[in-house]
């Protein structure tokens, strides 16, 4: 969660775009191409009048739920069934959904 | 190691909590079940699944925070924490970015070296994959959603044995406080390294993250090997690469996973499906009292309120049961040091022995009330050590007091005052040389005695009483 | 009431639904079989009746109904068949209504006229050429259409009242967290409401009571008991509240003429109009946008084509797996819309785009609150526009954004907001509906409804029909 940055009221960075692509897993699509990029700068841009509010002294509203302190006891429910939990998984192998052979990975 | 670098190391823990359930869902948090049948909604990211916190998981976390001397925050929230991957349910995990639940506390190491950690918080465990099984990696969802606590230390460790030592002593500490079995055989222990080194006095150098660890000997091995390869890279000339290496406990090298430039961004932000959570000063203190006198807290006390020997405390302490059966004992019984040595010995000799049928202190069938019984029978000599041995073993097949195994064994020892005088001057019989020596003050020779009087009893006399009777004989005489 | 049985009334609703099925489009599948089956049963159940019983209602794709599927409009969740029942579903069920389908919208919620479905859009009842608004589009239609006596959607912008406005019937976001949200498939979780559509507002009242209350499977939802049918009440002395901003430019003139003669109709029958200021209700799409799609791009995360949805191969490796499966089976609205959302809360745009949002959210909620202090409710149009035509909007996404000016504001707010039919005005060949917005104080649901049905008893707009829908159903 850094500083902000200029790009907030300017042009959004054309890379940063790519990035956000990238981070959410997106590619245009071949027949889209071109237009993508440059339609999501200009709603970006068209957004860009928030940055011209007067925020000072507000605190951020996340969620207008009134509640908090929501907990569960410790207690045992029922799980699916396994053929439940893989009814819809595009690739079943053995119990286990499957996928692509990964090497190592994130975790 | 060149004595001329200095090697800085930071430990992440995390620690799979000892609950019952998941921490968002009801699944049963189980170890070793079939793949994907401890699986919901929740946990498997279903389309319209939402979480809701499991409190024993927040108060267990509050007991680690509470035995590792952390502040706990007055206010704790919950971040998604997002990347893509195939265990990875939701596309983000939730786990605590800039609010954790506790920050601060540490341990001390036995140099007197205090290893402090940043924080503790709160997140949930991904599934497991498998990637050696067939043309595909398959994916168990079972650990989705077990609670964890992740712990982060300051850079504060400066070597493989002092990342060992602090590993040790985490894992005792929550072991013992109940919050996780810390076992890094079932994966409810997991440990990240960062190590980095420089030169004393120089700028701190380019951290590496090490991953993939699976025991402690490992992780002070995979420590060993990337600080020689670090310096090996700096002493000739190179540059550590900020990056994470995985390490190949059967080569036993660390090797590159990826760099820094394949960071991910994780985009954190406050989950919206959780609201936030007080952590309010009674209810951290009700916590406290849910937790149990802890392993330093016990060895001191053992050693100087009980007398015992700091290596007796350190063993009766090694585990939460050893000790809290010997605790159990103590209650039926004025001494400990014979307790205690009678736990350290005979019955940790039962574990290795397969014939005795009992592994661990879990499994004895006795209760402590006649584990304590039976130590006095043997202090005070109603039977022999042997004999109390024997005991042992025939309470282990099938739980009856002492006492009455003393018996039917036919064990007792004779206290016949008379019988064993008997017994006594018959072994005297013939034996005018070593009674000479034993007058003139060799109470040694006493010795080559006990055992023919012992033969005549049919094992049936204490020695201890013996050897005061023949002394008694003898002197009179 | 009617008094035919439920399955008479099923029977009459499938006629009906199948009837302009072809031409509105609202459904995206229906279940003959098992709605006759369950009004079968229905009927010959003895004992008590639940408050819904042998209503027959749709349900809005994105609404999870165990062994159905619903697949939130998107090709990516094609076949997709939940292995639970979302919450307020199942309550609408368990009080005895008869679900005949599920309808038509735009994927994942994301649009304002029903076009971004993967399934073809739905077509407005009042005029075929015209959408029925987003994105319970098919929720709306249907309704419209006299084929169910109510319908289950979801509204995170507008999208329950403002297709309510466009094609002509009631439609209510409750207040965050009055209803649960377990099962309803995420799109914004600080936004998301299930909402009801319905003929009238004493429709909507039944059907809230019988769906909201506490859920312990949902964190956000409100611990409190299921709201009561609202007792009847006057609108004497009712101070509603005209916001200025919501009759200002962007407002196309004859709906805003239509919705202040209606507020003339609420004086005449004893409520005082007041003049009040919104002052924040510019930023609000902007604000609306980047939250919502900020949120959105996290709670879409978990399409990856792992453990359901569909799967397209990539080039072999996981992610890339991944980034084809999510490239080829979101739409551009959605795609455009996580891109969006992954920006803002990208490191370095965090700070100024996310939290700067969430700091204007606030300060739209003050004006509310202030609103709040001299007014009982507020009222103005739900829709800046009337129903516009198919691809009109389409190929701008500002354009389409634009529609949802005045509903994202409660939306932000949490607030409770009811859209009734308030007239209608022509255009070119059609009569085309107007709706009028009612918004509450933060839980002040049976409010807001009471006030809606007393100005029902005091007036006809609602009962306005398409030709197409050739009978109402009761």
């Amino acid at each position: 969660m850094d500083s902000p940055t200029p790009s907030a009221s300017g042009a959004p960075d054309a890379a940063a775009v790519e990035r956000a692509l990238r981070l959410a897993r997106l590619a245009a699509t071949p027949l889209e191409g071109q237009r993508f990029a440059p339609e999501f700068e200009r709603v970006l841009a068209s957004f860009s009048e928030l940055a011209r509010i007067d925020v000072r002294g507000v605190e951020p509203l996340a969620t207008p739920s009134a509640r908090g302190d929501v907990l569960r006891d410790d207690l045992l429910r029922p799980s699916l069934e396994r053929e439940q939990v893989l009814a819809n998984a595009p690739q079943p192998v053995d119990g286990f959904f499957g996928v692509p052979k990964t090497v190592g990975g994130e975790s | 190691m060149s004595a001329a670098w200095q090697i800085v190391v930071g430990l992440e823990t995390h620690c799979q909590l000892a609950t019952a359930t998941k921490l968002f869902c009801g699944c049963a948090n189980t170890f070793g079940a079939a793949p994907n049948t401890l699986v919901c909604a929740v946990c498997s990211g279903q389309p319209g699944a939402l979480p809701v916190l499991n409190r024993e998981a927040l108060d267990l976390g509050l007991r680690a925070a509470l035995a590792l001397g952390c502040d706990v925050a007055p206010r704790t929230k919950f971040d998604r924490k997002h990347y893509f991957y195939c265990d990875l349910p939701k596309g983000y995990q939730i786990s605590q970015y800039d609010q954790p639940f506790c920050t601060g506390g540490g341990i001390a190491l036995a140099s007197g070296k205090f290893v402090r950690l940043a924080r503790i918080h709160l997140e949930e465990d991904a599934g497991k994959a498998i990637h050696d099984r067939g043309p595909y990696s398959l994916v168990d969802l079972n650990r989705a959603g077990v609670p964890l606590i992740e712990a982060v230390t300051e850079p504060d460790l400066s070597s493989a044995a002092e990342a060992h030592e602090y590993l040790t002593a985490l894992k005792e500490i929550l072991q013992f406080a109940g919050v996780s079995e810390c076992d890094m055989e079932k994966g409810s222990l997991r440990c990240d390294v960062n190590v980095s080194v420089q030169r004393p006095g120089g700028a701190r150098g380019t951290k590496v993250e090490l991953k993939n660890l699976n025991s402690f000997a490992n992780v002070a091995a995979a420590l060993e090997h990337e600080v020689a390869r670090q310096i090996q890279l700096l002493e000739s000339g190179g540059e550590v690469r900020q990056e994470t290496r995985l390490y190949d406990a059967d080569a036993g090298v660390t090797r590159t996973m990826r760099t820094k430039e394949d960071a991910h961004d994780y985009r954190y932000f406050p989950d919206p499906d959780l609201p936030l959570v007080t952590l309010d000063a009674a209810h951290v203190e009700r916590v406290r009292s849910f937790l149990p006198e802890l392993p330093a807290a016990r060895r001191a006390r053992y050693v100087a309120a009980l007398g015992l020997s700091a290596y007796d405390a350190g063993v009766l302490t090694a585990s939460r049961a050893t000790s809290d059966y010997f605790e159990a004992a103590l209650r039926h019984s004025d001494a400990p040091k014979e307790l205690a040595n009678w736990l350290t010995n005979e019955v940790a000799a039962l574990f290795s022995d397969a014939a005795s049928g009992v592994r661990s202190i879990d499994e004895l069938p006795f209760k402590p009330f006649d584990f304590a019984e039976l130590v006095e029978l043997a202090r005070t000599g109603r039977v022999t050590r042997a004999g109390a041995r024997a005991i042992l073993r025939a309470m282990c097949a099938q739980p009856r007091a002492p006492r009455e195994l003393m018996r039917e064994l036919g064990l007792e020892t004779v206290a016949d005052s008379g019988q064993l005088e008997r017994w006594c001057r018959e072994a005297l019989v013939g034996r005018e040389k070593i009674v000479a020596d034993v007058r003139r003050g060799e109470e040694k020779a006493l010795g080559a005695l006990i055992g023919p009087v012992l033969k005549l009893a049919g094992g049936k006399a204490d020695p201890k009483a013996v050897r005061e009777k023949l002394l008694e004989l003898i002197r009179a005489s | 009431m009617s008094h035919a049985g439920a399955l008479a009334r099923v029977e009459a609703a499938l006629a009906s639904a199948t009837r302009v099925e072809a031409q509105l489009h609202a459904f995206l599948s229906l279940d003959p079989a098992g709605a006759r089956r369950r009004a079968a049963e229905l009927d010959a159940q003895s004992g008590p009746r639940g408050a819904l019983h042998g209503l027959p209602f749709a349900v809005k794709a994105n609404l999870c109904w165990s062994g159905v599927e619903t697949n939130a409009g998107s090709a990516l969740l094609a076949g997709y068949r939940a292995p639970y029942t979302a919450t307020a579903v199942q309550r609408a069920l368990d009080a005895g209504a008869v679900a005949l389908g599920v309808t038509n919208m735009d994927e994942f919620g994301f649009g304002s006229s029903g076009e971004n479905s993967a399934f073809g859009p739905a077509h407005n009842p009042w005029d075929l050429a015209r959408t029925p608004g987003g994105s319970s589009s098919g929720a709306a239609a249907a309704v419209a259409s006299g084929s169910v006596a109510f319908a289950l959607g979801s509204d995170t912008g507008g999208s329950v009242r403002q297709p309510a406005a466009l094609c002509g019937v009631s439609g209510f976001k409750p207040s965050y967290g009055r209803v649960s949200r377990y099962g309803l498939i995420a799109f914004a979780s600080s936004l998301d409401c299930v909402g009801v559509l319905a003929p009238d507002v004493e429709r909507v009242a039944s059907v809230l009571g019988a769906i909201s209350g506490a859920d312990e499977r949902d964190s956000t939802c409100l611990a409190e008991p299921p709201s009561a049918a609202p007792a009847p009440r006057s609108l004497q002395g009712v101070r509603i509240g005209a916001p200025r901003e919501h009759f200002g430019a962007g407002v196309d003139p004859r709906v805003a003429a239509c919705v202040r003669a209606a507020l003339s109709e609420l004086e005449r029958l004893g409520a005082q109009v007041i003049e009040i200021d919104l002052p924040h209700t510019h930023a609000a799409i902007a604000t609306y946008y980047v939250v919502a799609s900020a949120e959105a791009s996290s709670n879409l995360a978990r399409y990856d084509g792992v453990r359901y949805g569909r799967r397209e191969r990539g080039e072999g490796s996981l992610q890339s797996m991944i980034t084809a499966t999510r490239s080829s089976g979101f739409g551009a609205e959605a795609r455009r819309r996580i891109a969006l959302g992954s920006y803002v809360l990208s490191s370095g745009y965090y700070e100024a785009w996310y939290v700067q949002a969430l700091k204007v959210r606030r300060l739209i909620a003050r004006d509310f609150e202030r609103a709040f202090e001299r007014v009982d409710v507020i009222a103005g149009p739900t829709s800046p526009s009337l129903a516009f035509a198919l691809g009109e909007r389409s190929a701008d996404p500002l354009a389409m954004y634009a529609g949802d000016a005045l509903t994202t504001p409660a939306s932000l707010a949490g607030l409770p907001a009811l859209s009734t039919p308030c007239g209608l005005v022509r255009d070119g060949s059609s009569d085309l509906p107007v709706g009028l917005q009612w918004i509450g104080p933060h839980g002040a649901d049976e409010l807001v409804l009471a006030l809606g049905a007393a100005w029902q008893r005091a007036s006809a707009h609602h009962l306005a029909r398409p030709a197409l829908a050739q009978e109402v159903l009761r």
